[in-house]
């Protein structure tokens, strides 16, 4: 990177090359005022507050704006353009209505904090006092065109970050007004409610409903995070006060999202799921009644033993969900399982289950050997199998927005039709129901033919792959002999192509493994990782399945005795297949159709509470940390395990050892084995 | 839907640009020829065509004064409001024009033949007053002279 020097108010400041004037400023810590710039966001000199002067040049100039070079001699703090910084700031105030103690942002805001530091007691224009709308119809956000100062972050954040441009400008000059769509009011607009607009704007012109007149972010505490709604485990912070979770914020800084996240994330998880369980309960004739936990702990470990005394350790199962933290799955595995000598199950887990079983078969490794989120970053083509991230995973439908809309990759969709990403493809083939396997053969063979394969190849494919001719896929898939052929070239002719899989591709080991080897021919083995990438949903489904050995439900059906530690995890599906006999412990912080079946509740942590390690969907670790604490006396989900578990016979010093020892081992997943690697044939005719 | 005749120009703007959005002003103005003004059907058929969304194109559309929103009649008068036709005393012929068409500024008329509206700027300073209707200038204006500029647009 090469260096250059400039000269600021007198002093030599360094910077890169590419750098603007406010970049060298913000590196050598001058601090230019500014409202439209934000990092990552481009450029474009609206809030006229960067001004600064080059000497020998006309004028003043935006220093955002200014590429830098050596040789400069810039001046940014002379009594000249303080004080037009001075009457800029002013105007902003005269133009629309800003009055700080009725605003939510007061204290936080930047406009606010600049009236500060230049003095303005008072505004010598005319306040134009504008009747303005307020648009609160966003159940999670409001929209108050009185304290907009037309900075455009939220314009430029819906086009760059999130690849809506759900936001626009309407009309020229002070009658400028933000405006969803063609004017339409938020909540019925394309909108998508990811909220990073909101996280952006400088004033309380777009602010959050939840956290509104709660706190300052003085009287608030920001923790660094990940998001366990799903397998992307996007960075955020947290901002509490005292034991209320107030907001969550995205992390610019932090993959995979870059500040990106999705309604479910940033606000759904707020959501209250019922009224916590707060103490332990006990059904006794039907009834729950509150109990100690000395006495709930007892009454588990007593029926639990009994079951498997009476019935058979195969009868007696401890349950998680792939929604728990990996600290979490491996002590149930420990006490039950190795400990108590019973069943260890995780429910819930199949996608993670029959990935990490197609994963294994073709690279030899685990879900470290597929692409990680940032591939999508770097791809230049990326092809859609039966996923539909804007549905399972928005963030990630956010990231490819935002490639394809810059020109920087292209998207292809083989999948059902409705695929929200569908406008932008430059190829879209929805093939019959149940053709999801022929296809890929299909593709196979085009590549094979055309000599463009990347990857090892065993020697009895071609032959096997001979029936998928063409014409043949076609008439199975329903599609155009042409297309196919068509995708499977761009595909691997393309520099860095990505295969995302999901929907039916993780509904069998056999599709995820022809999904898997569609990467792996078209694009290779790039250093241990392969260009296909399986999206599950289950936030810890990869840690899951590496420790799930394929049982699954059917452990369920004929179960005497389960004891449920379900995290945040969705139980319909538990709950179907749950035939207990005897006896059910459900440890959970709000109520659930499982819970309403249990002999004893034991009340759990909620996600903002609990922390541990979770590996999310491309094998890389995330650590989630507790936001705020518990209620008073509430045990942690692992103090309450390890209390079990030594009422169960599993000695919690062992458990403390193994669980390190695990976690260990799970936060360094194999990666691809190039020598092993290899396609998988799976025959579909 | 686009018409072929709008498709077609609208495709000859696009190749002279490398980035498609850059043909935005072009394509509003080529369904506003066709259409009358840009309705927001207009909008929506140019979203997939331009690369860009609605509220970016309802941005672009609303910046510019001579890109209509609304509907607008046969010919549509530009009145210049700025300072030289203002010192030139613009105001008269703005007067005498709204009330020979018995209409006010933004207004239509009844039999859709005139729409009037102001503008800052012709950029014919040296000839002010003047007003444009549709793409013609008209200088140096006197009330008299309104008459027989309104003859000449049926």
């Amino acid at each position: 990177m090469e260096e250059i020097t400039l000269t600021i108010d007198g002093s030599e400041a360094r910077g890169r090359r590419g750098d603007t004037i406010l970049n060298v400023c913000e590196r050598n810590g001058i601090d230019v005022p500014t409202l439209c710039h934000f990092p990552g966001l481009g450029d474009i000199g609206a809030c006229r507050l960067c001004l600064v002067e080059i000497v020998g040049a006309r004028g003043l100039t935006t220093a955002c704006t200014t590429p830098a070079s050596t040789g400069m001699v810039v001046k940014t703090n002379t009594p000249a353009i303080n004080a037009l910084r001075r009457a800029t700031i002013e105007l902003l105030f005269a133009e629309r209505n800003h009055q700080c103690p009725y605003c939510e942002m007061s204290s936080d805001c930047e406009l606010q904090k600049l009236g500060y530091r230049f003095g303005i007691d008072t505004v010598r224009y005319a306040a134009m006092n504008p009747k303005l709308n307020v648009d609160a119809s966003s159940p999670y956000f409001v929209l108050d065109h009185d304290r907009c100062v037309l900075c455009r972050r939220c314009v430029r954040t819906c086009a760059e970050i999130a690849g809506i441009s759900a936001i626009g400008f309407k009309d020229r000059g002070a009658k400028t007004l933000v405006a969803f769509d063609l004017d339409a009011q938020a909540a019925d607009s394309s909108c998508e409610a990811c909220g990073t607009c909101v996280q952006v704007c400088p004033t309380g012109a777009l602010f959050d409903k939840r956290s509104a007149y709660k706190g300052h972010l003085a009287d608030c505490a920001r923790v660094a995070t990940s998001c366990q709604q799903c397998s992307l485990g996007c960075a955020t912070q947290g901002v509490s006060r005292g034991r209320t979770v107030l907001r969550v914020d995205g992390d610019f800084n932090g993959a995979p999202n870059y500040g990106l996240l999705c309604a479910k994330g940033r606000y759904e998880a707020l959501r209250p799921a019922g009224t916590r369980y707060s103490a332990p309960l006990i059904r006794q004739n039907g009834e729950l009644h509150e109990a100690s936990w000395e006495a709930a702990l007892d009454l588990v470990a007593a029926k639990l033993k009994e079951a498997k005394q009476e019935v058979g350790s195969k009868s007696v199962v401890g349950l998680a969900t792939p929604w728990a933290s990996n600290e979490m799955l491996y002590l149930m595995d420990w006490i039950f399982r190795a400990g108590f000598g019973v069943v260890f199950a995780v429910a819930g887990a199949d996608e993670a289950l029959n990935r990490a079983a197609a994963v294994q078969t073709v690279t030899g490794g685990s879900a470290a050997a597929e692409a990680d989120f940032d591939a999508v970053r770097r791809a230049d083509f990326v092809l859609l199998l039966g996923a539909d991230p804007a549905k399972t995973h928005p963030v990630l439908a956010g990231l490819l927005r935002r490639r394809v809309n810059r020109g920087d990759a292209r998207l292809a969709i083989v999948g059902a039709a409705g695929n929200a990403l569908g406008r932008l493809a430059c190829l879209y083939l929805a093939p019959r129901p149940g053709s999801e396997g022929v296809i890929v053969n299909g593709f196979l063979k085009s590549i094979l033919a055309e000599g463009l394969a990347h990857s090892h190849l065993p020697p009895k494919l071609a032959g096997q792959l001979a029936p998928y001719t063409p014409e043949a896929v076609a008439a199975i898939t329903g599609l155009a002999a042409g297309e196919i052929g068509l995708l499977a070239r761009n595909l691997a002719s393309a520099r860095r192509p990505l295969v995302i899989y999901g929907g039916p591709y993780l509904a069998s080991a056999e599709l995820a493994s022809s999904a898997v080897s569609l990467g792996l021919v078209a694009g290779g083995i790039d250093g241990r990782r392969v260009p296909a990438l399986g999206l599950s949903l289950a936030p810890n489904g990869t840690a899951a399945a590496h420790l799930a050995d394929g049982h699954g439900l059917y452990a369920l059906a004929n179960a005497a005795a389960v004891f449920a530690a379900l995290g945040d995890g969705p139980d319909g599906q538990v709950v179907n297949s749950l035939r207990v006999t005897e006896f059910l412990a459900v440890m959970a912080a709000y109520p659930s159709p499982l819970s309403g079946r249990a002999d004893v509740i034991l009340p759990a942590p909620t996600w903002a509470e609990r922390h541990g390690t979770f590996l999310a969907g491309d094998g890389n670790r995330r650590d989630v940390a507790s936001l705020i604490p518990g209620p008073a006396g509430m045990p942690s989900e692992m103090e309450t395990l390890a209390a079990l578990g030594a009422r169960l016979g599993a000695a919690a010093s062992f458990a403390d050892e193994y669980l390190a020892a695990k976690v260990e081992l799970a936060l360094a997943l194999p990666g691809a084995d190039p020598l092993r690697a290899a396609p998988v044939f799976v025959d579909y005719l | 839907m686009l018409s072929p005749d709008e498709r077609r120009e609208i495709d000859a703007e696009l190749a002279n640009y490398e980035f498609r959005e850059a043909a935005g002003i072009e394509a509003l103005k080529v369904v506003q020829r066709h259409r009358g003004w840009v309705t927001d059907e207009a909008l929506a058929d140019l979203e997939p065509v331009l690369g860009l969304s609605a509220a970016e194109l309802d941005a672009v559309a609303t910046f510019y004064d001579k890109i209509y929103r609304k509907p607008v009649g046969r010919h549509v008068i530009f009145v210049c409001s700025s300072i030289s036709c203002w010192v030139m005393g613009y105001e008269n012929v703005r007067d005498y024009l709204l009330d020979r068409l018995g209409i006010l500024l933004g207004q239509t008329t009844a039999d859709n033949r005139f729409t009037v509206l102001p503008t800052a700027c012709l950029g014919a300073c040296d000839l002010a007053p003047v007003m444009l209707v549709d793409d013609d200038l008209h200088c140096n204006l006197t009330p008299p002279e309104v008459d027989a500029i309104l003859a000449r647009y049926e």
